[in-house]
């Protein structure tokens, strides 16, 4: 495009500040060496805004505007993405009774994606059942069963991961 | 570990059947937190009672049975993170 000899006003080119890099200056119809204010993130590793995922893929949302360059990462936490790989499964038993009963097990568990709480093997009668997972701050798993029989059953039998 | 939810359903259950109750997430579910269920019925007599619970997307399903002589209540709720 040939610039006219005599005047341009550079509206066609930059619309404002956030156009240009921050640290850089620019020109334009309204300001003549006016600073660039978009956040330079090329070669930065930044912590991402979210993680979500559907049945295909995982998506990193872009945490804030700016220049990306193929140096540039977004990164998640761990925790934060399905890890088929690191599955674990326990099993345990723990008894019910009317005063209550609970075990905690485990250590460093991030998720609970299955639980099975079963005293099916029993023919003991469990008045009113109440049953509670729980997965604690510290990484630990709480199973906690109760009932208002006086009987203590047998066991109720636990696997999860 | 995040934001937690919660849901919570109640009704009644047919005796001697898996009773599948669902739980719709406010997205993607990462993790149950928390997971209470009572079964109620002092009256009758409710054999082996069994909870399950899982996820599968946007949803927690769950599983509560009882060989029982009457029709127990339940009530559930379940704590959830989402990704």
């Amino acid at each position: 495009m040939a610039i006219p000899a005599d005047y341009h006003n550079g509206s066609d080119y930059v619309s404002g500040a956030g156009d240009v890099l921050s640290g850089k200056t620019f020109t334009n119809g309204s300001s003549v060496g006016a600073s660039g204010a978009m956040p330079d993130k090329g070669g930065s590793t930044i912590d991402a805004g979210g993680v979500s995922q559907d049945d295909n893929y995982t998506y990193f949302f872009v945490p804030a505007n700016g220049y990306y360059n193929t140096s540039s990462r977004i990164r998640a936490a761990n925790s934060n993405i399905f890890q088929n790989s690191k599955i674990k499964v326990y099993r345990t038993s723990l008894k019910m009774s009317k005063a209550g009963n609970s075990i905690t097990i485990g250590s460093d568990i991030q998720r609970i994606i299955y639980f099975h709480m079963d005293s099916r093997k029993s023919v003991t009668v469990n008045y009113s059942p109440i049953f509670n997972c729980k997965l604690n701050d510290d990484g630990t798993v709480t199973f906690s069963v109760k009932c208002t029989n006086t009987d203590v059953a047998n066991p109720v039998y636990i696997w999860w991961h | 570990m995040g934001t937690v939810y919660t849901k919570s359903v109640s009704g009644t259950l047919v005796k001697d059947t898996e009773n599948i109750v669902n739980f719709t997430a406010d997205g993607r579910v990462k993790s149950i937190v928390e997971y209470n269920a009572e079964m109620i019925n002092a009256a009758a007599r409710p054999y082996c009672p069994t909870l399950e619970a899982w996820i599968d997307g946007n949803t927690i399903y769950s599983t509560l049975y009882e060989k029982s002589d009457g029709t127990p209540k339940y009530n559930a709720t379940v704590k959830y993170t989402v990704l």
